[in-house]
């Protein structure tokens, strides 16, 4: 009795796993047959919109637009958000639902909702973590020649420049760029006054760099009677390393993409072309060593604190509000925030502020230059499930009629939170409270495109501001090395690629770490970097070299 | 009886290691207090000190400058709290009470199943588009009914309620009483420990979720506070970093604001524990053997 009831369990048991597994295989198949993609070609020209190519009819929209991005810096939850909203929907007469997803997990949820066909128009690429030709491949998205060329006449105009960079090979333009207001940002500073204690001037060699360094570690600049000056403070060590990359590498014709990094957990990012023409890891690159071993030698020269490498952002904000810090390295306001405390809380101190040092003369790599994001990249992706699309690009084209839609989408409301300037070109000034009540959340992208976006009036009483736009118009002068490839949709879907885990970065950054700090001799970098090349290297190299020719033809 | 020397050397020990103990986890939870309320420049100057010379709510300013954003997010999470900690018990201790009735035929076949889950589960992407076919993708139900029995807690009550003697069923049964009545009327009452502690475990997993909310509601009056204040923590370390264009008047200081969301987000539950303190140390041992 026993054993039939144990038979009859069992087999019922086996029919509900055959039954769900059955179900999982049905679903799988339709999951895999809508994503799979031609092996010749990552991206198909035969994917075409949906929209009709004839006469210019609008339909009718049959739901708000579903829009979706990453959260970021509180841009979601800004009280005057719906005022604004209704404000643009009046004006434009289209409905918006914009969603703001947890950064940390933005690509995990859009995976999700692409996997199961979710019906949504457009997404913010920025935070994805991929290129276009991912989504693309997937059949995700929808390349949009046919809706600029209808729906979005000001778009194409004001952001011809940019659309290269999202025009694969087969002229499909598969996103509306992205203007940012300042890629040039990775530039290290000085302490201007501490150079004038010092009676020095801003550094234009590494020589010069090195012999401030040398004068504040044996200074005492902050007049308290202890040597807790810090030579220089980069805002991670990596972040300090990333910045003179370009001024330790030499690359054939300039070809280099190294933005700054605090980490390596994403190496897909970095890499040069050699003198072969293949593009290779910068790791890889004959000469990273001796960027190595410079920090090396400013490590133990004492320039850097002895636990560097150790230090999080918080605690690094925290050193800097102390006003310890001779140069700082990472992004150029990393120390604007800390410094404005420090300033306010001495007051009876002369104010101390951080200058961009200009990119400093005599480059191994025989090119002075601080590295950059590319000025334009791919941002708004329009859905393949997506029913409305064309009022997705209609709402953009609408903001790139006229400066004034601009303002409203990036500051908010004319007359509450920004102000034309009179007797001033296309400037505006925004107010105290605009700026703690709305933050661009409906400008779905950085619009900072010429003749579009109105210049922001600076006020030398918003210290953040005013110190921020000095900085800028400092760097605006310095020569900067762009990517040279950021235009190129390096697909690893398919290839020898698509596998790799993070442990090649994992490697370097604690190579280079161990390196620095000197638990590890410069001499073993060979072996580090024969292992890194067998296990990610060279894989990357393979994949990224034929894209690259594929792509440049 | 007299203590030996040694018997008190050993209370002496005992009591300063335990005491040592408790200094050790009483230190964190008033360094994050302590830091919550530091001003920036004091907190840069001692690192490690415990209690504020200056105090400040700078941080807990910018928490509650949210607003409404804040409380509709706290009103999710009570609601989530005590609706899915009340559901999850009813639900519960019903599964358990009939998988631990002996005479019930299925009640092996149903443990099994039930086990099984606690084994494999379908992974994110099936639990997704299950979510989704079901109609709950953002909607406040999604927090309560795919989470209202689990497996463990359901065997843990299953068994305390084996232990039970089968004389007082027997006696109700004699009496009248059908399988509800002797749920309510007697089981139930027996169980007070039991069902304090299962459902300070809903209760606290309730409090804590945030990944539900991230993967299945979108719309912002849904998510949860733990998700929100996360949010909160993750962009304020990069504030700088990720608006080099805003005219941004205010940069809350990074680590106060962390340590005010971890104030916020734990003390409820810390209020309640005190409360619950007796039962949950009696049901540590609910689903152990009794004599």
């Amino acid at each position: 009795m026993k054993k039939r009831t144990v038979s009859l369990l069992s087999l019922f048991l086996a029919l509900f796993l055959s039954a769900g597994c059955a179900g999982q295989s049905a679903a799988s198949s339709s999951a895999a047959s809508s994503s799979a993609a031609p092996a010749s070609s990552a991206l198909s020209s035969s994917a075409a919109s949906s929209e009709s190519t004839a006469a210019l009819e609008i339909p009718e929209q049959t739901a708000p637009v579903k829009y979706y991005c990453r959260t970021n810096a509180e841009r979601e939850s800004m009280p005057a958000n719906q005022q604004v909203l209704a404000y643009i929907e009046e004006q434009t007469g289209i409905k918006m639902e914009i969603n703001a997803i947890a950064q940390e997990s933005f690509k995990e949820k859009v995976d999700l909702m692409i996997a199961s066909n979710e019906e949504f128009d457009g997404m913010n690429l920025v935070g994805y973590g991929s290129t276009y030709a991912e989504l693309a491949q997937k059949r995700a998205i929808i390349p949009i020649n046919d809706l600029l060329e209808q729906y979005g006449p000001n778009v194409k105009q004001v952001m011809e420049a940019g659309l290269y960079t999202t025009t694969d090979q087969d002229g499909n333009i598969w996103s509306i760029p992205r203007a940012e207001q300042f890629p040039e940002g990775y530039v290290p500073t000085i302490r201007r006054d501490w150079l004038e204690k010092l009676n020095m001037e801003m550094p234009t060699t590494i020589e010069e760099l090195e012999a401030y360094f040398e004068a504040v570690k044996t200074t005492d600049l902050n007049g308290n009677g202890q040597q807790d000056e810090i030579p220089y403070l980069p805002n991670m060590l990596l972040y300090g390393i990333s910045n003179f990359v370009p001024y330790f590498l030499p690359v054939k014709d300039g070809n280099l993409n190294s933005t700054g990094f605090s980490d390596l957990s994403n190496t897909k990012n970095m890499r040069y072309m050699d003198e072969s023409g293949a593009i290779r890891p910068i790791f890889s690159h004959p000469d990273f060593i001796n960027l190595i071993a410079k920090f090396r030698e400013w490590y133990e020269k004492g320039y850097m604190p002895k636990d560097i490498h150790l230090l999080k952002t918080a605690q690094l904000t925290d050193i800097r509000t102390t006003g310890a810090a001779g140069a700082l390295g990472g992004w150029y306001s990393d120390g604007n925030s800390p410094i404005i405390k420090y300033n306010e809380a001495n007051p009876d101190q002369e104010p101390a502020c951080y200058e961009p040092i200009p990119p400093l003369k005599n480059a191994p790599s025989g090119r002075s230059m601080w590295p950059s994001n590319p000025a334009n990249a791919p941002q708004i992706m329009f859905m393949s499930t997506g029913k409305n699309t064309v009022h997705l690009m209609r709402y953009f084209d609408w903001i790139c009629s006229s400066p004034q839609n601009t303002a409203t989408v990036q500051f908010g409301l004319e007359g509450e939170h920004w102000n034309w300037v009179e007797g001033e070109e296309n400037t505006i000034e925004v107010t105290e409270a605009g700026s703690q009540q709305y933050k661009e959340f409906y400008a779905l992208a950085n619009l900072y495109w010429d003749g579009l976006m109105p210049a922001i009036k600076v006020s030398p009483d918003n210290p953040s501001q005013y110190m921020r736009d000095q900085q800028m118009q400092t760097i605006r002068g310095f020569e900067m090395n762009y990517p040279f490839d950021a235009h190129i949709p390096y697909n690893y879907d398919g290839t020898e690629a698509e596998y790799l885990t993070a442990d090649g970065g994992t490697l370097m950054e604690e190579a280079i770490i161990k390196m620095v700090i000197g638990e590890t001799p410069l001499s073993e970098w060979g072996s580090v970097l024969a292992t890194y090349n067998a296990i990610e290297g060279d894989i990357l190299s393979a994949v990224w070299t034929e894209q690259y020719n594929a792509f440049i033809g | 009886m007299r203590e030996s020397l040694g018997d008190r050397i050993f209370g002496i020990l005992n009591t300063i290691f335990m005491v040592f103990i408790c200094a050790v986890m009483l230190y964190p939870i008033l360094f994050v207090v302590g830091r919550s309320l530091m001003s920036d420049m004091e907190r840069a100057a001692r690192p490690f000190a415990l209690v504020p010379r200056e105090f400040t709510a700078g941080a807990y300013q910018f928490i509650f400058m949210k607003g409404s954003y804040l409380v509709n997010a706290y009103l999710v999470t009570i609601a989530r709290t005590v609706t899915g900690a009340f559901a999850s018990l009813a639900m519960t201790s019903l599964c358990a009470y009939v998988l631990s009735r002996k005479e019930y035929p299925l009640r092996n076949f149903f443990t099994l199943l039930i086990v099984f889950t606690m084994w494999f589960n379908g992974g994110l992407i099936p639990n997704f588009l299950l979510i989704q076919a079901l109609g709950l993708s953002n909607n406040f139900w999604v927090y309560i009914l795919p989470n209202l029995i689990s497996a463990w807690n359901m065997i843990i009550m299953r068994n305390f309620f084996s232990s039970i003697p089968e004389t007082l069923f027997e006696s109700a049964r004699i009496d009248g009483a059908n399988d509800l009545t002797i749920y309510a009327r007697i089981v139930m009452p027996l169980s007070g420990a039991t069902l304090a502690t299962i459902g300070l475990f809903y209760a606290v997993w309730q409090w804590n979720a945030w990944f539900d909310s991230l993967m299945y509601c979108s719309s912002r009056s849904l998510w949860t506070m733990q998700l929100f204040l996360r949010e909160i923590i993750r962009n304020v370390q990069f504030a700088d970093l990720l608006d080099p264009s805003a005219s941004v008047s205010y940069i809350p200081p990074a680590e106060s604001v962390q340590m005010a969301t971890i104030v916020v987000a734990t003390v409820p539950i810390l209020c309640l524990y005190p409360f619950l303190q007796k039962y949950f140390v009696k049901g540590v041992m609910v689903g152990s053997l009794k004599g």
